[in-house]
């Protein structure tokens, strides 16, 4: 899937072990890459058993790709300084996160920015040291 | 002044950073939140691929392991090609439910049991303190069947049978038989802090006992402290299903 130029491709030399994923593994997913795209937030989830943020994102066909993106659930995210009124549908938002292996714009969140402010999602980004 | 302060405040609260006397209730919660939600399985044996946290499974063991699908640890599958129980908001049961997503947990003690109230799924245990003995043959429950006695002034011994086999173990889908025997030990080491030590007994599925957990750390919360919700819904899981999990598993 080629998307557009807002898309930048990090990978890491290292297989980073993610952090807790209470529910579901990480088996879908290219664990060892990074990808950060900025979009808009479409819908925000809080709910069990993972919160999810669907946003989309303009490709360089004039169209635009819709990602569905997880983080984990509601109790955890609190610890983290996520709340369930933080997003809302128009905001822009930055995010950084594991893919699916299999090319569907599906993901895990490991760090979000929105409105200048930088919130860690789960699990460390692939090539930067933990945090 | 402050002497005089300081005395009244040990009459009153003596027990405050000793340890407590066969006194187990408030709200506990483990130290590090991870070694309490366990997503890789029982904290001290991780389905992690390590020789030494291979488990000692009997044939049979390795024949109901082989039919456990889990979403965590070495032999996972993506969610949707998954198949534990607890992911279709069957409950969790015991000893599971101190092996995945044990969070604060709420111990209130009466002259005859030891209740227990789980922060995940709202669920509660109910340990008899009444000196009765574990049945030889029970029907099996979702929770089995628990006896609880003091080792000594700060150790809580608790022994469950009658569990039900369609229970995982753990997150990485350990499996266990009807026979497994669970011993858990509480000990308080002082007024704030208790460990946990839970001993899994399971002849028919493992050749050996082998230890889940080892001095699992709780501290004692405030006793304002308000627990979380977190439920497994039905709904909230289809919807999840829906938009993320299958999607990942589609074969491109």
């Amino acid at each position: 899937m080629k998307l557009t130029s807002t898309i930048l491709m990090i990978t890491g030399g290292l297989m980073i072990v993610p952090a807790a994923f209470a529910h579901h593994g990480s088996a879908i997913y290219d664990n060892g890459k990074a990808v950060t795209v900025t979009g808009t937030v479409t819908e925000w989830t809080w709910s069990n058993p993972h919160c999810l943020l669907e946003f989309d994102v303009k490709d360089d066909k004039g169209g635009s790709v819709h990602w569905v993106a997880e983080v984990s659930n509601p109790p955890d995210m609190t610890a983290r300084g996520w709340s369930r009124r933080m997003f809302k549908a128009g905001d822009e938002v930055t995010v950084t996160m594991v893919a699916a292996k299999n090319g569907e714009p599906i993901g895990r969140i490991a760090r979000i920015t929105i409105n200048g402010k930088t919130y860690q999602g789960m699990g460390a980004v692939p090539g930067e040291a933990k945090q | 002044m402050i002497r005089r302060v300081a005395v009244l405040a040990a009459c009153l609260f003596p027990l405050v950073g000793s340890a407590q006397t066969r006194d187990i209730s408030g709200i506990w919660q483990p130290v590090r939140a991870i070694e309490g939600i366990q997503p890789s399985g029982a904290m001290n044996m991780p389905a992690d691929g390590k020789p030494e946290h291979e488990l000692p499974y009997t044939a049979a063991g390795l024949e109901a392991l082989k039919k456990h699908r889990p979403s965590n640890g070495p032999t996972e599958v993506a969610a949707a090609e998954e198949n534990d129980p607890a992911h279709i908001c069957d409950p969790q049961g015991f000893p599971r439910e101190n092996l995945f997503e044990l969070r604060a947990t709420q111990f209130i003690q009466t002259q005859f049991q030891v209740v227990m109230l789980y922060t995940y799924d709202r669920v509660y245990r109910v340990v008899w303190t009444d000196g009765r003995q574990l049945a030889k043959d029970p029907d099996p429950r979702w929770f089995g069947y628990s006896v609880g006695r003091w080792k000594d002034d700060s150790t809580f011994v608790v022994e469950t049978n009658g569990t039900d086999e369609r229970t995982w173990l753990d997150n990485a889908g350990r499996p266990h038989s009807e026979d497994l025997r669970v011993e858990e030990q509480f000990h308080r080491v002082d007024h704030d802090n208790m460990e946990l030590t839970m001993i899994i007994d399971d002849p028919k599925f493992y050749s050996k006992p082998w230890v889940a957990l080892d001095k699992l750390h709780f501290k004692l919360m405030p006793p304002a402290t308000d627990l979380v919700e977190m439920m497994c819904s039905p709904s909230e899981l289809a919807e999840y299903n829906k938009k993320h999990a299958s999607r990942g598993a589609v074969k491109k």
